[in-house]
């Protein structure tokens, strides 16, 4: 009998490890569980649909025909508790499925809204399809909203709601867009772009409770004391990992799946991957979880691996992050929050419009940007090593920063001049990037040969 | 609509920048919405290329730049275009780039 591999979830990691196992195992029986009624789909894609840009259909990024030709059997059904010791899974219709080897791919789920009147009809939360579906429709009849959250998510449903002519009103819980990860710069573009689009943006408001009528949203009052009268309230603060089911079935989680390097859970043959899962970074030297589509992808494919048989440990890539914010596209990679904790002084250098350079001798960080308009470049650096950057517009550099960032490259050869800014940074940054690039192609060619 | 969009690009084509370059892309910017595949006149699934980073070698791509300019992600772009490259879905971006 061929083994069976039973993976719940039909998102990026549990599609991307069917896949993998498929590659490696021709004969594997394949069985993917989901509570969703859709085939594969892009869930960032989610917000091109909200905004118009593309068809729902469109998001959907696997035919049935996929399924079929790799033999992955898909079942429209929920798994309701996985038996370690019987090595089964419990289907929502009672069914018991016998496994060799599981994946929980579950992903995440939205926080949900954290005031009084959270259960009106009308607060609305883009996680899904269906989600995004329902949106749309409400959008035709609703004609003002509030949406909360920092980050990508807020922002895509702000401007979903905007392209289909709902007056949005966007708060902040802080003075600023996405403090913790973009610089007040940075920030400040966004929030330029927000305004010109005529978004009303509110800056330390919260929402303190929402009041219906007839169970419909029809006013939120706000920490200021003011009261919007709104159709929609969009909450987007961030997600949860789904651990239900692994901690029911007894499997060590802290806030996502603990996985080894493996990727393997605690239990024996049961393996995590993807937003669920929290995996080892070595980049911050703890276990971390992640909602970052790239990373679902890498770890599932790593766990379908490890399931096959391959036994390859999987080392989490450098956090890297692309997003189109209002127009504007964003690359984060790496250790790029513009943030620090005070034992981590900073030193700056800026050009165009930025604050002046000021050095700090024993500063641990070091700080590079450049903005100009609405493009923006920012390196941190750490021991003349390059650990993070974040770019907005211009994205030539994104490639060439994130192997950098990823290799450990140490910086010393152009940092002066980085440093003086008497030259532009993408051309320093390119041109070292490319010596570098041939450098180490060179070098694997040379180790070819030699073999 | 694809068809009559593919039909107006068969009898007016549009007029390219881009002869003797292919389209490439860059797997881990893709996030697979469909954009791509969604404005190409030719209604080729760019998207299975892109996830994959592979070079659009579909032969009925007319090089107009729709996908490329697109994609909300900049997962796309053109490369000069590599001998062989219909037979030879190859070259990965990064050393695509070190042609430029
Ligand atoms: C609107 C939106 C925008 C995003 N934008 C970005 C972005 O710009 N960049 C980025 O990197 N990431 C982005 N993400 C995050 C990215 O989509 C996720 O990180 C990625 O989808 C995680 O993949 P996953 O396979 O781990 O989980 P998911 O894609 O969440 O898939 C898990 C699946 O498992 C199903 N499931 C859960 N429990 C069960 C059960 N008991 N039985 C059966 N099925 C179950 C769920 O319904 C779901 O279908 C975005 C997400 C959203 C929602
Ligand atoms: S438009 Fe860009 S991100 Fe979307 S599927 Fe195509 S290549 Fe990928
Ligand atoms: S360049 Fe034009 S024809 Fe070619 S794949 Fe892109 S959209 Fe299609």
């Amino acid at each position: 009998m061929p083994a069976h591999f039973i993976i719940i979830g039909n998102g990026a990691a549990g599609l991307s490890a069917a896949e993998e196992i498929r590659r490696r195992d021709d004969r594997a029986r394949i069985t993917i569980l989901s509570d969703e009624p859709h085939l594969f789909y892009s869930r960032p894609g989610l917000a091109y649909y909200l905004s118009g840009e593309i068809p729902a259909d469109r998001v959907i990024a696997r035919t049935p025909r996929d399924y079929q030709t790799q033999n992955i059997h898909l079942i429209h059904r929920r798994c309701t508790d996985i038996l370690p010791d019987q090595h089964q899974v419990v289907l929502q219709d009672g069914r018991h499925l016998q496994y060799d080897a599981l994946l929980i791919a579950t992903g995440s789920r939205a926080v949900p809204a954290p005031f009084p009147g959270r259960d009106l009809d009308g607060i609305i939360y883009l996680d899904t399809l269906n989600q995004a579906k329902d949106i749309v429709r409400r959008t035709r009849r609703a004609r003002t909203a509030a949406v909360i959250g920092g980050g990508i998510t807020a922002l895509e449903l702000v401007e979903g709601l905007h392209a289909r002519h709902v007056h949005t009103h966007y708060l902040l819980r802080r003075d600023r867009y996405w403090a913790s990860l973009l610089s007040e710069e940075e920030s400040a573009i966004i929030e330029n772009r927000l305004t010109d689009m005529g978004i009303e943006l509110h800056k330390r408001t919260q929402i303190v409770r929402v009041e219906g009528r007839k169970g419909r949203v029809e006013q939120a009052i706000l920490s200021t004391g003011e009261r919007l009268p709104v159709d929609l309230v969009g909450v987007a603060i961030g997600v949860r990992p789904n651990i239900d089911l692994a901690r029911r079935a007894g499997l060590q989680c802290d806030r996502g799946i603990l996985v080894d390097t493996y990727l393997r859970t605690s239990a024996a043959d049961i393996y995590a991957a993807g937003d669920v899962a929290q995996m080892w970074d070595r980049w911050s030297g703890e276990h971390r979880v992640d909602a970052l589509w790239p990373s679902a992808i890498a770890s599932g494919r790593a766990a379908g691996a490890n399931m096959a048989g391959a036994h390859q440990p999987y080392e989490k890539d450098v956090p890297f992050n692309v997003a189109r914010l209002c127009g504007i596209m964003m690359t984060a990679i790496g250790q790029a929050a513009a943030r620090h904790t005070d034992d981590e002084r900073l030193l700056e250098i800026s050009r165009g419009s930025s604050q002046v350079w000021t050095a700090f001798p024993l500063a641990k960080y070091l700080r590079i940007k450049r903005v100009q308009g609405s493009t923006s470049i920012r390196l941190v650096i750490r021991d003349r090593v390059l650990v993070g950057a974040l770019l907005l517009g211009y994205q030539a550099l994104a490639t060439p920063l994130r192997e950098l960032i990823a290799a450990g490259v140490d910086l010393s050869p152009i940092l002066p001049s980085l440093q003086r800014g008497d030259q532009p940074i993408e051309d320093l940054l390119l041109d070292f990037w490319r010596a570098w690039k041939r450098h180490t192609l060179t070098a694997s060619e040379e180790t070819h040969h030699d073999v | 609509m694809n068809i009559l969009r593919r039909l107006l690009s068969i009898l007016a084509p549009p007029e390219t920048p881009y002869a003797g370059m292919i389209v490439a892309a860059e797997a881990i910017r893709c996030v697979q919405c469909g954009i791509c595949g969604y404005s190409c006149p030719m209604n080729i699934d760019v998207r299975f290329y892109a996830r994959q980073g592979l070079l659009v070698t579909d032969t009925r791509c007319i090089l107009c730049g729709n996908c490329v300019e697109k994609c909300p992600r900049g997962t796309l772009f053109f490369i000069p275009r590599p001998e062989g490259a219909a037979a030879r879905p190859m070259p990965s971006p990064d050393r695509a780039v070190l042609y430029l």
